[in-house]
């Protein structure tokens, strides 16, 4: 039976083909991720006023007219002082100096929590923490 | 003259399954047909490959349904530029069922900012709308992302 085209096309799909379409997923779902927990800048426009630029050239970045160059995730990356691309090193490095906690919930779960994540949480339901 | 089709399975991925249109005249179903033209098309093998993988992102779920490109009362893959970060110029239109199922129709390159006044996608785009419209009037069964009344939807092609 003649394979498919899709399936032929799916199985050759070239890794830089996926690498870039990854990358740009990466991207996306960390910038609405920092959005979501930024204190102040949760939109399009509350960037482009931190930026004091046009919304309409944030629009462009958001929206593909603009290629997200790495001088514009530069410029992303200090407005909501976050970082959106992490390399192995600098993950390694930052998250090396985590603390972590032993958390054990009120039905007995045991879990590991950096500490940093605690210090807003309501303390309701925690029985024990230990420090690693 | 019309002739009918029906819904045919396309491909199951994680979350998301996709669905084609078959005429009863033809061999290929309309999203086989568009893959078979578009790699007989030498220059958008990059942008076929990534079509492709956009539409295994979609699913297994890393990227939703609401990111595709709305195209009127249907939409298209691959998504919506803010999601692609780039200019592609090919369109399979398509449309959501469920958040969870979606059914392909056929595509090409476009060439014009509006579908209507491209040669190569306005055919396929009026026929999309079309088929969209009609499925949305249609009381469409599905039970685990699968559409379990196939038979019964017939669709003038």
């Amino acid at each position: 039976m003649k394979e498919r085209a899709f399936d032929r096309i799916r199985r050759n799909i070239k890794p830089e083909n996926k690498k870039f379409i990854d990358r740009n997923i990466a991207i996306i779902k960390q910038i609405k991720y920092i959005l979501s927990i930024h204190p102040k800048i949760k939109n399009q426009k509350d960037l482009a006023k931190e930026l004091n630029k046009e919304q309409s050239e944030i629009s462009k970045w958001f929206t593909g007219q603009h290629n997200l160059t790495q001088e514009t995730i530069n410029k992303i990356e200090l407005a909501l002082d976050h970082d959106i691309l992490l390399t192995d090193l600098e993950a390694r490095a930052k998250y090396q100096s985590t603390v972590y906690m032993h958390f054990v919930d009120s039905v007995g779960y045991r879990s590991k929590i950096p500490a940093e994540t605690l210090v807003n949480a309501d303390s309701g339901g925690s029985q024990q923490l230990e420090f690693e | 003259m019309n002739s009918f089709a029906t819904i045919v399975p396309f491909q199951r991925y994680s979350v998301v399954n996709f669905y084609s249109i078959k005429s009863e005249d033809k061999d290929l179903s309309e999203a086989d047909d568009f893959f078979q033209r578009m790699s007989e098309n030498n220059g958008i093998e990059d942008q076929l490959e990534r079509l492709v993988y956009w539409m295994e992102q979609l699913g297994d779920g890393a990227i939703d349904v609401e990111d595709l490109r709305h195209e009127g009362i249907c939409q298209a893959l691959p998504p919506d530029r803010r999601v692609t970060n780039e200019f592609i110029e090919l369109r399979l239109y398509c449309h959501i069922i469920s958040d969870k199922v979606i059914i392909l129709f056929n595509g090409d390159i476009k060439t014009a900012m509006k579908a209507k006044d491209c040669p190569n996608v306005g055919p396929h785009h009026r026929r999309a709308t079309a088929w969209a419209s009609k499925l949305d009037k249609e009381k469409i069964e599905i039970d685990h992302n699968i559409i379990k009344n196939l038979d019964e939807i017939l669709l003038t092609y």
